[in-house]
């Protein structure tokens, strides 16, 4: 085994800050102690303390470094300086600061905000966005997609088409086929499900696969009927089984199958498409069945490019080949396209399109931090204008006394960026916590050095951004006056140019802010008051299955059902209980095609409907009202006339002139009876345009695959814990998983709609505090220093309303310039959040309107105080002032 | 007295620990020796930042020595004090002394 190294981040940090002679020897001498401490301590105990001397290393190095660079460059002036202009300035600067305490909080404080969300949402860019994915050439791996007849782009493709792209398409070295789904492995007390990936021997070619352990999938090993085999994660090896060496070779029980474990994966493997699968099994064809068919497109499939190939060339290859192929096959192919996606795009998919937006609105508010700062340093800057003139008097050139207002700034930016990386961790933390879903790739975010290097430029902008005002204003100094004035008047024009543009930007880029926010946050409020369908309250549904080995037929997988339902009813407060293998926001459905019998085959334009499987009782558990005829009965069984019951879109789109009750369709080489109509439902979330929907009764098709939905008046989690104790006596080797109630299944799908509108309605209404302050700042300063006009304007008889009146009337005129450019800024952000607005206009008037009147309102509040102080100067006190 | 002969205290415990360490001074064994005798916390940093900064005044010289003898062996910067470094640090001192001559800092008065 390898030395254990000390952090290399930290090596890396102090050879720069070092000056660059001395960089060998002092990364030598923390090395030397540090391999010392650990001969005592532990590893980790050794690297804390290396982190800790080279924090505590890392400022007089600097400052040497400063010094010898300025050394090399110019000669000293004179012997006796020790300090360069620019490190004197620093040390100025910290002293003004300290001397400061609350206004350099408040610079400080608002670049930990600007700087430390800036670097949390860049991390998590970084990590999502811009990284390849953890495994060798993966900039080179695409997923094969296929589009089907209704225009939707699927992620499986027929298995007998992607043999034929083995032949056909030039630009794979290898095609992978792959299948993923949940088994129930038995284990210690309680069954569990584990994520199983399905693959077939060429996916360690496409994803680099490696095994630590034991061996990889071989063509024997996807025989018919040959023995069961798999392979299992590191992680979960270790987990489950305590990283036990001999488990290769021995047996596991996966849904009441022993399974031989083969081999171990390599540590953190990467899986595909399930990121972190527990198991992989062989992935078996069984001929003549539904997976060789044609027309079924279930497989799974990604492929790595030749070297030399492009993805631009994969995609016009693939998509020809399937243009031959629904040339050679009409019946089963046409309609059907196939493209490819890089690998990233797949994975990352819609968390793309939601970080570009946190950055964009993190950084409008980054902008009007600067702007705050710039505000609060320009004041600070009036105040020793004297200062400034002083040192221009003394021989301080224009472009020193700048390079003191930089250097002033950059200080302070400074500790705003090193506080601000190190919190940046918690907002990420915070991000992860509250996105919808898991984030993909969540795992891999952290600081590295292109973070490093963006938060240091955020810092740098934020700093130089921030000083550029006074910094323009102090190359215009005018000795004389400034001078004689001492900072109590001078470049009032100016000052007054400078503190409109503040107003302007921050008016503007909050009323950007909060129109977006009112869009998002509509859509959301729009979404909850849209019904579902069904009567959501008190019921609760989990995930069952009832595997092959215990419950050989169909038969006998209904009397699970049976006897597992009659045992819930048992629980005191359960009124329905009820199965079926697909409930509205429950994962995929299956579509299907259907002919009715009164039309005849239609050939491609054949009804089609979502197809979902119930038991007797299933619309009394949802509450899913039975608009015409009746529900499945218990006597509609094998040895009964096949019927179906459809809903109400299905019924409007293809019997809208006729009753469908007692209509006979063929569907599932049968003839079926439509016996009811019951209400349509929402199925995957509440915008989309309800689906039609075939219901089928269990009873007639038995499946193994339920959903358990339970209404009752218990509180879900006691009624969980009961579900749990009452299922295990019928069947202790089924396990009950993805349990949740309805209302909660419905708030998921409305995650990424609350979250897109709490983070926006948050950063907006941060925008909003800052800017309050921002403006009541500039106006509070410009009425200081019109203390003198105002004075005389009193003494000369003026009200004191028309005082006040005229320092808001001011402000206010300088805010609708800014409401106008806001107006521009809001127009173009609502074009670009119209992809994630549902019903709502991304050009709403009168939302604009609304944003507008909040805004006159906040900087009316803003300036009434100020004015109020004005109004209230005494004449003779402002003149003798002077 | 020129001004630039004035001394740190920081730069002070270097110096002393320089004429203490005779042949053997770098920043490990500077360090140590200031943590040791001193009874305060000294940086590796702050120590070569020192040195450098005593050697820009003419009171402290360095030897690179050749690498270590062994695999991926470094070479050491090592630090000797000057004869004007000396003096500064004996004039320092000195005056330390005089300062403090006839003054009492008990405790609980």
């Amino acid at each position: 085994m390898s030395e254990p190294r000390p952090p290399q981040l930290a090596e890396w940090l102090v050879r720069r800050a070092a000056p660059a002679a001395d960089a060998d020897f002092v990364v030598g001498d923390l090395r030397e102690e540090f391999d010392e401490r650990l001969a005592s301590l532990d590893v980790a105990a050794a690297r804390r303390w290396y982190w800790g001397e080279v924090l505590r290393s890392l400022l007089p190095l600097a400052g040497q470094r400063l010094v010898s660079a300025q050394r090399t460059t110019t000669p000293p002036r004179d012997a006796d300086s020790m300090w360069t202009p620019l490190l004197g300035d620093a040390r100025h600067a910290l002293r003004l600061a300290a001397r400061n305490p609350f206004a350099s909080f408040a610079v400080v404080a608002t670049m930990v905000l600007g700087i430390g969300s800036t670097t949390a949402v860049f991390s998590a860019m970084n990590a999502v966005l811009l990284k390849p994915l953890p495994f060798a050439e993966s900039m080179r791996v695409v997923q094969l997609r296929a589009g089907v007849p209704d225009g939707r782009i699927i992620d499986n493709l027929a298995y007998p088409d992607l043999m034929d792209f083995r032949r056909t398409v030039p630009d794979f070295s290898d095609i992978t086929l792959y299948s993923s789904g949940d088994q129930t492995l038995q284990h210690g007390d309680d069954p569990r499900l584990v994520h199983t990936v399905q693959v077939d021997e060429t996916y360690a070619r496409v994803f680099a696969t490696r095994v630590a352990l034991g061996r990889w999938i071989t063509p024997n090993d996807r025989v018919v009927n040959g023995p069961k085999v798999a392979l299992l994660s590191h992680d979960f090896w270790t987990r489950e089984f305590g990283a036990d060496r001999t488990l290769v070779g021995r047996v596991i029980t996966l849904d009441n199958e022993t399974v031989q474990v083969i081999g171990v994966l390599a540590p953190k493997a990467y899986t595909y498409p399930v990121p972190a699968a527990e198991v992989l099994t062989p992935l078996v064809i069984t001929p003549n069945s539904p997976m060789t068919n044609r027309g079924s497109l279930w497989a799974g499939a990604s492929a790595r490019l030749k070297s030399g190939a492009t993805i631009e060339q994969a995609k016009r290859d693939i998509g020809s080949a399937a243009r031959a192929l629904a040339s050679a096959y009409p019946a089963s192919n046409t309609g059907i396209s196939a493209g490819v996606i890089p690998i990233r795009d797949a994975v990352v998919g819609s968390v793309q399109s939601m970080l570009e937006l946190l950055a964009a609105a993190v950084g409008a508010v980054l902008l009007i931090a600067c702007v705050n700062i710039a505000n609060l340093i320009l004041g600070r800057a009036q105040t020793r204008a004297r200062e400034f003139a002083v040192r221009s008097a003394l021989g301080g050139s224009p472009g020193r006394v700048r390079g003191q207002v930089f250097t002033e700034s950059l200080v302070l930016a400074m500790i705003g960026g090193v506080v601000g990386v190190a919190v940046a961790p918690v907002f990420t933390r915070a991000l992860i916590a509250v996105y919808p879903d898991a984030m993909p790739r969540a795992g891999e975010i952290g600081v590295d050095s292109r973070v490093l290097l963006v938060a240091a430029f955020a810092t740098l902008l934020a700093g130089v951004l921030s000083a550029l005002p006074t910094a323009r204003q102090t190359a215009r100094l005018d000795l004389a006056r400034d001078l004689r004035a001492g900072g109590r008047s001078g470049g009032a024009r100016r000052d007054r140019q400078m503190g409109r543009a503040l107003i302007v930007t921050q008016v503007a880029a909050s009323l950007a802010l909060l129109f977006g926010a009112g869009l998002l946050l509509q859509t959301f409020w729009r979404l909850t008051q849209v019904t579902p369908g069904f009567d959501a309250r008190n019921t609760t549904a989990f995930h069952v299955f009832a595997p092959a080995a215990r419950y050989a037929n169909g038969s006998k997988v209904n009397r699970y059902y049976d006897d597992a339902g009659d045992a819930l009813r048992t629980i005191p407060g359960v009124t329905e209980v009820a199965t079926g293998n697909m409930l509205p926001f429950v994962g995929d459905q299956f579509h299907d095609t259907y002919i009715q019998h009164e039309r005849g085959d239609q050939g491609t334009s054949n009804p089609r409907a979502a197809i979902a499987y119930i038991a007797p009782g299933y619309e009394r558990a949802l509450g899913l009202p039975v608009t015409r005829g009746r529900g499945f009965a218990i006597t509609d069984d094998s040895a009964s006339e096949p019927v179906v019951v459809i809903n109400e879109a299905l019924a409007k789109r293809y019997y809208a002139e006729t009753d469908p009750i007692g209509r006979v369709i063929d569907w599932n080489l049968k003839s079926w009876r439509i016996v009811g109509v019951v209400a349509t439902t929402h199925l995957d979330n509440l915008w989309d345009e309800p689906a039609p929907v075939l219901y089928a009764s269990t009873r007639q098709t038995p499946r193994r695959s339920r959903y358990f939905i339970v209404r009752s008046t218990v509180p879900p989690e006691r009624l969980l814990s009961a579900a749990r104790v009452v299922l295990r006596r019928v069947d202790a080797t089924i396990a009950l998983t993805d349990p949740a109630t309805m209302e909660e299944r419905i708030n998921a799908s409305l995650g990424a709609q609350r979250f897109r509108a709490a983070l926006m309605a948050t950063l907006g209404a941060l925008a909003l505090v800052l800017s309050v302050l921002g403006i009541y700042g500039v106006v509070a300063y410009a009425v200081s220093r019109r203390t003198r006009e105002i004075g005389i304007r009193m003494a000369l008889g003026e009200a004191a309303h028309h005082v006040r009146r005229s320092v808001v009337g001011d402000a206010l005129r300088v805010a609708c310039v800014g409401i106008v450019a806001g107006v521009v800024l809001a127009l173009a952000a609502g074009k670009w959040l119209a992809g994630f607005l549902i019903g709502v206009s991304p050009y709403d008037a009168r939302l604009l309107a609304a944003a507008a009147a909040l805004l006159i309102g906040v900087v009316t509040v803003a300036a009434y105080g100020p004015a109020r102080r004005a109004s209230r100067v005494d004449p003779v006190d402002a003149l003798r002032g002077e | 007295m020129p001004k630039g002969n004035f001394l740190g205290e920081f730069e002070v415990l270097v110096l002393a620990a320089l004429q203490r360490l005779e042949d053997d001074a770098y920043g490990v064994t500077i360090k140590r020796e200031i943590e040791r005798r001193a009874g305060r916390p000294a940086s590796i940093g702050a120590v070569h930042a020192a040195v450098d900064r005593l050697a820009d005044k003419g009171f402290v010289i360095f030897r690179i020595s050749d690498p270590l003898p062994v695999p991926g062996g470094r070479a050491r910067k090592y630090s000797k004090i000057t004869p004007a470094g000396l003096r500064a640090l004996r004039q320092s001192t000195a005056a330390l002394a005089r300062m403090m001559d006839g003054l009492e800092l008990g405790i609980g008065r």
